[in-house]
């Protein structure tokens, strides 16, 4: 069964046409990187799948169920909120800019969420909450604020943060791009270490050996469409388009 | 020195009528103020209009007018309202509409990542204003609301319009009869310690807020 079945998608900014019909899926236990230059739509296609953007054509299913279906005049249809609530549940999603809840304690970041969405009593919540900053190695600034945190430290509680509701899903937009160099690694390691367990993950990056590494499929975008994907080593050795072509020796240049 | 406590009991009794004035409408315009700036940030077209002309009628037109209006004026319609509970009504009136553009303005500034960022973990609208937008705004606040509370403190004196015997009014009926000016010091001590008071809260509640920043 595919993770992520998104068919068709359009998406237009006023008069701008950022999404020109992408069709993606993407299976269980799959890591998919999209790459492509600024401006290539592809972290307005990440955001239509968690639903942050409306999208104007086409379908999205999420593990087999439907959130938007497409009617016969190729009109996109939302499902009811209550079904769309539900459907996302299953997808975490990780910001460029973080966006912890400044006025809550690491530890308060992530059980918010599990205590007021999922119901969680929150001694569990903590729990789990201690063992997955264990995980990302963030255990002894549980009761920090965010503010006391670097970039990378940030990145890696939302990312624990995301975790704990539970999401078969990881989406994450560009998630090492408001980082200084020195601290992309040590979010990039615990992506890896998630890759290792197998959770889907569609990640949209600028990180060229993240992608060529980690990755089961790189996507590459430009202008609103999906130029070319494959294995990461046919994408790197051996683009087809010239516009992927392009792309990376002006990136891989650096 | 009998005369100077004569004098300042008599004052004393006056702030009693400043103070009621004073907590009544912070009691009532500050909740009030939150509501209706929760109104202004959601998407409901006509009680956003309404609202839109509420704010502009009562900081449109001065405290005391609308001290006038409520005292003189609501009569003609029907409504008679005794001298406090007119002044009250007249505060509240007023304040409220600046609340409600203090806290508007506080719950745009949040960043729109939280909203995204509460949104993407499932949170609801409400959820997300009453645990994430509110707390957030909160701190933003502090400043430009200590500052219209201090102003209040001074604006209860406006009731004198009315025939309230306030603090002011107090020790200006001890001034004309003793032709004396010490009563005016007095009030204007009492006024200062009301604002000193007034100025430490807010400047403990700015620090206990600024703990996570």
């Amino acid at each position: 069964m595919n993770m992520i079945r998104a068919l068709n998608i359009y998406k237009r900014f006023k008069n701008l046409e950022v999404l020109k019909g992408i069709s993606l899926e993407v299976e269980k236990g799959e890591v998919v990187a999209i790459i492509g230059p600024s401006g290539s739509g592809k972290s307005t296609f990440l955001r239509c799948i968690d639903r942050l953007e409306i999208i104007d054509g086409g379908s999205i299913e999420i593990e087999g169920e439907a959130m938007v279906t497409m009617d016969s005049s190729g009109k996109s249809r939302y499902a009811k909120e209550s079904d769309i609530r539900r459907i996302r549940k299953k997808m975490g999603m990780v910001f460029q800019s973080f966006n912890l809840f400044p006025h809550r304690t690491v530890l308060g970041n992530i059980i918010e969420a599990p205590i007021i969405v999922n119901g969680e009593k929150k001694e569990e919540a903590i729990r789990k909450a201690e063992m997955l900053l264990r995980k990302v190695g963030l255990i002894d600034k549980k009761d920090c604020y965010p503010s006391q945190l670097s970039g990378g430290q940030k990145q890696r509680v939302a990312i624990a943060r995301a975790l704990a509701m539970n999401p078969d899903i990881m989406l994450f937009d560009e998630p090492t791009s408001a980082l200084d160099p020195e601290l992309t690694g040590e979010v990039l390691k615990v992506m890896r270490d998630l890759a290792q367990e197998h959770m889907t993950m569609l990640v949209v990056t600028h990180e060229m050996g993240f992608a060529r590494e980690v990755a089961d499929r790189v996507v590459f975008m430009d202008n609103g469409e999906i130029i070319e994907e494959g294995k990461p080593e046919e994408i790197f050795q051996n683009p087809r388009h010239e516009r992927t072509k392009a792309f990376l020796s002006q990136v891989l240049q650096l | 020195m009998q005369y100077l406590i004569n004098i300042t009991r008599a004052i004393l009794e006056g702030s009693l009528v400043t103070v009621k004035l004073f907590f009544m409408t912070l009691v009532f315009s500050i909740p009030l103020g939150l509501l209706v700036a929760l109104i202004r940030v959601s998407n409901q077209k006509l009680v956003k209009y309404i609202t839109d002309v509420y704010i502009w009628l009562a900081r449109g037109t001065p405290l005391l007018l609308q001290i006038f209006f409520v005292y003189y004026g609501l009569p003609s319609f029907g409504i008679v309202l005794d001298r406090f509970p007119a002044a009250i009504f007249a505060f509240i009136l007023n304040y409220t509409a600046y609340f409600a553009e203090i806290f508007r303005a506080g719950i745009q500034s949040i960043d729109k990542g939280q909203y995204e960022g509460a949104d993407v973990l499932g949170m609801t609208y409400w959820q997300t204003m009453l645990r994430i937008i509110l707390p957030q705004m909160t701190k933003r606040v502090l400043p430009p609301v200590s500052n219209e509370v201090i102003t209040l403190v001074k604006d209860t004196a406006l009731v004198n319009a009315i025939g309230l015997v306030d603090l002011l009014r107090a020790a200006n009926i001890a001034v004309v009869r003793d032709f004396n000016i010490l009563p005016f010091g007095i009030a204007a001590v009492f006024y200062l310690l009301m604002t000193l008071v007034l100025t430490r809260i807010f400047g403990k509640l700015e620090q206990k807020f600024a703990l996570h920043e």
